[in-house]
């Protein structure tokens, strides 16, 4: 009888000692990011994730026209940094537009020379 | 082989595209190294299949580090069927996915000789080099196993070949078309002598989303490789904290606001702290930051946070 009544004992107290030990440690916090703590230390300043999301999705959606499975982009992009992504982004939206505008200005250019030269022209007489 | 632009051996991708189109000059090639490195000989081949050098190229380099994977398996990752090739970023993406951190080495004139250093220490190099012409480039990936000063030569496991030698003039000539773009993949406990923080760091900050055990062990290698950064022991804290490490934690972002305060770090500390019962020592964090820095929206939060926390968590004898 002692004996029973001592086992129940240990056990009534190991488990409010489990009950207790689950309880005690507070709920994990949210803390910043560490891809946020390292940009903020190596590169910028903290800033907000939106362009990282944009730029995310304007990568997505460049992957998806050049023929990349759908299924497969979210899994590629997410082995990129925020960082990465980013200059990613910016590459898109700086190449067609940079080597367009350069070779029409490079076209006008030429075609005026050719005038000048020919003497159908004169706008660089000033030169 | 002696005209690459009809066989095979190169693949189209896209680079940074800011060097395409309309530079005038060439970029300067590197110098040539002073000293040779012996031909890696574990370092595997496999031979590409039309233009998936990327591929081809990824699966050698990964072999050598002992991530033994089949080309095939790289190509959902990182091969684009519009474009033919493979993306720079990408193949650094894949590599992270295989439990590797790919180092860029130093670009510039130096560049060649830090290759040679990277052989020398016993890890082929991931080039990319244009085979091609200035206006019709050819971009192509492949692993750079040994360098020889006698006959100035490189040996390459490149497309088909499995032992391309190719002069040093020619190679600096096409690797710097990419601006000597070159990597190695390392474990993520050993950092090699030619990685830079911030390189390092960007794997740490992808594995802390994909990989939180390998991100762990990567940022605390960081904290001992570049012990005087607050990057490396930013990230250590968020690593230890999720491990439940809470006074590993603090101590981690104690030592990075003492190198140089940052918003993050106060941040994460206060609210570690405070839920902790430790509110002087959180307002003492937050305090620390610089005063220009009081306003930032990441400070508000935090300090409301810790206030609401106050409600709910008991004061106590500060154990941090």
């Amino acid at each position: 009888m002692q004996a029973k009544y001592l086992i129940r004992r240990v056990l009534l107290g190991l488990s409010l000692a489990g009950v207790m030990v689950v309880s005690v440690p507070a709920q994990a916090e949210t803390l910043l990011s560490t891809e946020a703590l390292v940009a903020e230390t190596t590169q910028q300043d903290l800033r907000a994730d939106i362009s990282a999301k944009l730029a995310r999705e304007d990568v997505a959606q460049q992957l998806t026209a050049w023929g990349v499975d759908a299924a497969t982009i979210d899994m590629r992009l997410a082995q990129l940094s925020e960082q990465e992504l980013q200059a990613f982004a910016a590459e898109l939206d700086q190449a067609p537009a940079g080597a367009g505008a350069l070779a029409v200005v490079g076209v006008v250019f030429v075609v005026l020379l050719v005038l000048e030269l020919v003497g159908v022209i004169n706008v660089f007489n000033a030169i | 082989m002696r005209f690459p632009l009809l066989n095979l051996r190169w693949c189209a991708l896209l680079l940074a595209l800011t060097t395409a189109g309309c530079a005038t000059r060439g970029p300067v090639p590197p110098v040539a190294p002073a000293q040779s490195a012996a031909e890696i000989s574990r370092t595997p081949f496999f031979p590409q299949d039309a233009y998936q050098c990327g591929p081809a190229a990824l699966a050698t380099l990964l072999g050598a580090s002992g991530v033994e994977v089949a080309p095939e398996a790289l190509v959902s990752e990182v091969y684009i069927p519009a474009r033919k090739g493979s993306l720079q970023a990408e193949m650094l993406g894949a590599a992270r996915k295989r439990g590797r951190v790919p180092v860029q080495l130093p670009t510039g004139p130096g560049a060649f000789e830090a290759l040679a250093e990277a052989l020398r220490a016993d890890q082929p190099v991931l080039v990319m080099q244009n085979i091609g012409l200035k206006m019709l480039p050819a971009w192509h990936y492949a692993v750079v196993v040994g360098v020889d000063t006698s006959s100035q030569n490189v040996t390459l496991r490149s497309g088909t070949e499995p032992r391309l030698r190719t002069p040093f003039k020619a190679f600096a000539k096409s690797w710097a078309a990419s601006d000597t773009w070159g990597v190695t993949l390392h474990p993520p406990d050993a950092p090699p002598p030619w990685a830079a923080l911030e390189d390092w760091m960007q794997t740490v900050a992808v594995w802390s989303r994909t990989a939180p055990a390998a991100a762990a062990v990567a940022a605390e290698a960081a904290t001992r490789r570049w012990p005087d950064h607050p990057a490396p022991w930013l990230a250590a804290g968020n690593a230890r904290y999720a491990d439940e490490d809470v006074a590993g934690a603090v101590q981690a972002f104690r030592h990075a606001q003492a190198l140089r305060p940052s918003v993050g770090g106060a941040h994460n500390l206060a609210i570690i702290l405070a839920s902790n019962g430790c509110f002087d020592a959180a307002d003492d964090a937050l305090q620390a930051v610089d005063a220009a820095q009081a306003r930032h929206p990441a400070m508000l939060s935090a300090r409301d946070r810790v206030r609401s926390l106050s409600t709910q968590v008991a004061a106590r004898d500060c154990p941090f």
